[in-house]
């Protein structure tokens, strides 16, 4: 599964970048033959140059890759479409579904972000991305193993996503984490009255809870969030635990489903990129 | 559901009220738990003293230890009344290294000072309060299940633990499903008066517990999941946002399914069945 991290940061990159980015020859995939991608043709002729980006690097062949350790008991859909509306969350029905809506957003909030933000806006792009990706996947492993959650379901999936994030090593967690709550700043809005009846959290607490896991996987890796003051000392105090429950539930309710003879299968890439 | 309805009748008996006399001593003479221990912990603050005396004579911790009691528990789980600080802070804690459940004496006493004038939702004022106290003391119960039990928590614990407490409401009839999901409502409000549970600035957010708000609209919305017809003034658009509501059954049914498959198992099947053969609540 380390590897196939690496491999949707690879697939993400390739996304937010030109396809010209990319030197190397397309790596050999061993996709996982229950995922069905679909690369939607948008109607908005605006989205379509990020289709071709996606399709030229191979984007959603990298992530059934990324699936590939996982024993699918039936068909799973995996689209990038167009859906005229901001996103839409996954169903059994319409399965993983990142909209072209949603990338546009990505990349226009990350480069309006200040300058300030915990990251540069490249890396929130990026790491937005697979945050996002790996937040509807978790939504799919949740619903195809029947997996008991305990919490908000939504909370549920970051922690998830984010346990993912943090099983690669040190400098891939440091930019995806730190990417992803860049973002998540950027994104704030302010929440008042019955905002708070959301079933999604607020993106402050989204912020806070990701930096907690990452904290809690590795103090010393991210004592850069508790010294700079993007995490207070009093949530990083309980972060390991925090953690050690998020990987205690993994390890209990979704490796079961996990074929690790195959993870070694799983190429990684990750380019440099540049926003458009 | 029915061996379930059982404990959680039993909990009725707990909190709500005084048993039949013969029921009561059937239950307290098989309803034990060798790993569960109680203990009423003098106050350091005299003026705590007559509130430990009152949950005494209520047998309040024994009420809890005979609900508990068909839990397969695989350590000690210590359960307390005390006095937590010295400032009066209300609270309640589960602490994980020596497996303690505490209610403080401090909770009680606000709890106390914060009864309503009117009813809440049709739910007489002392027992508005009642339910709030059952309800922090099932959040409590649910961290040390939670611990004891390792059950996987994907999600924040905070919000697991309300959702067990909001669950095990809800298999009470319900008069008392509303008060205990009522009191919980209740005590959120109350504490977002005096400012606990209510973000200030943006690093408030960095709380392991939702917001007083959240949490608020989190037990509405499981209230109203279990059971759209006995709880439907809670969708109205003026309390649950209809975009809210609208996913209310479906988070009822993950809590429940999360229940059966995770909490369910370590259930005595023995001591279920005889606290379903018990009237537990009072006529």
């Amino acid at each position: 599964m380390t590897r196939g991290l690496l491999l949707v940061l690879s697939l993400v990159c390739a996304l937010a970048g030109p396809a010209s980015a990319q030197t190397d020859p397309p790596p050999q995939l061993v996709l996982n033959p229950k995922v069905e991608i679909t690369y939607g043709e948008p109607a908005n002729a605006a989205f379509k140059p990020i289709r071709e980006r996606l399709k030229a690097n191979q984007a959603l062949e990298q992530l059934s890759s990324l699936l590939g350790p996982l024993d699918l008991p039936a068909p799973l859909k995996v689209q990038v479409v167009q859906c005229d509306a901001p996103s839409r969350p996954y169903s059994s029905v319409t399965g993983i579904t990142v909209c072209y809506e949603q990338i546009a957003k990505i990349e226009e909030t990350a480069l309006k972000a200040p300058p300030n933000n915990v990251a540069t806006a490249p890396q929130m792009a990026v790491a937005a991305f697979i945050q996002v990706l790996l937040h509807e996947t978790a939504f799919a492993i949740i619903d195809i193993y029947k997996i008991p959650v305990w919490g908000r379901a939504n909370d549920a999936a970051d922690r998830l996503a984010a346990l993912i994030m943090l099983q690669f090593g040190p400098q891939i967690a440091l930019k995806v984490v730190y990417g992803a709550v860049g973002f998540f700043e950027a994104s704030e809005r302010t929440w008042t009255g019955s905002d708070f009846a959301s079933a999604t959290s607020p993106e402050a607490q989204r912020y806070y809870n990701y930096l907690c896991m990452a904290y809690g996987w590795s103090p010393d890796t991210f004592r850069g969030a508790v010294a700079q003051g993007y995490l207070p000392e009093q949530r990083s105090w309980r972060c390991p635990n925090e953690y050690q429950q998020a990987m205690t539930a993994f390890s209990a309710t979704v490796m079961p489903h996990v074929n690790t003879a195959k993870l070694g299968q799983v190429y990684v890439n990750i380019p440099e990129i540049t926003l458009p | 559901m029915i061996r379930l309805m059982g404990m959680i009748a039993l909990l009725g008996l707990a909190w709500f009220g005084s048993p039949p006399a013969h029921a009561q001593t059937t239950a307290s003479a098989q309803l034990t738990n060798e790993h569960l221990v109680i203990d009423y912990v003098d106050p350091r603050n005299p003026a705590y003293a007559p509130l430990m005396q009152r949950l005494k004579d209520q047998q309040f911790l024994e009420r809890l230890q005979q609900f508990l009691s068909p839990v397969k528990l695989p350590t000690r789980l210590r359960l307390t009344t005390r006095q937590c600080t010295l400032d009066g802070t209300p609270n309640a804690f589960y602490y994980p290294l020596d497996w303690q459940l505490n209610i403080c004496y401090e909770i009680v006493d606000y709890l106390d000072k914060i009864t309503p004038t009117e009813p809440v939702n049709g739910v007489p004022p002392k027992r508005v309060i009642t339910g709030a106290l059952t309800a922090i003391v099932l959040h409590e119960v649910g961290h040390a299940l939670f611990d004891n039990l390792q059950v996987p928590v994907l999600g924040r614990e905070e919000d697991a633990a309300d959702q067990l407490a909001a669950f095990l409401a809800l298999q009470f009839d319900k008069e008392v499903a509303m008060t205990v999901v009522t009191g919980m409502a209740y005590a959120q409000l109350a504490l977002k008066n005096v400012g606990m549970g209510v973000p200030v600035d943006r690093r408030s957010f960095a709380d392991e517990h939702g917001t007083a708000d959240q949490r608020f609209y989190n037990v509405l919305c499981i209230a109203y999941g279990s059971d759209p017809g006995a709880f439907a003034s809670f969708a109205d658009p003026s309390v649950l946002p209809p975009e809210r509501a609208e996913g209310c059954k479906k988070e009822y049914a993950q809590v429940r399914d999360a229940f059966y498959k995770t909490i369910f198992p370590a259930i005595d099947p023995a001591k279920m069945a005889l606290v379903q053969s018990v009237k537990w609540l009072p006529e």
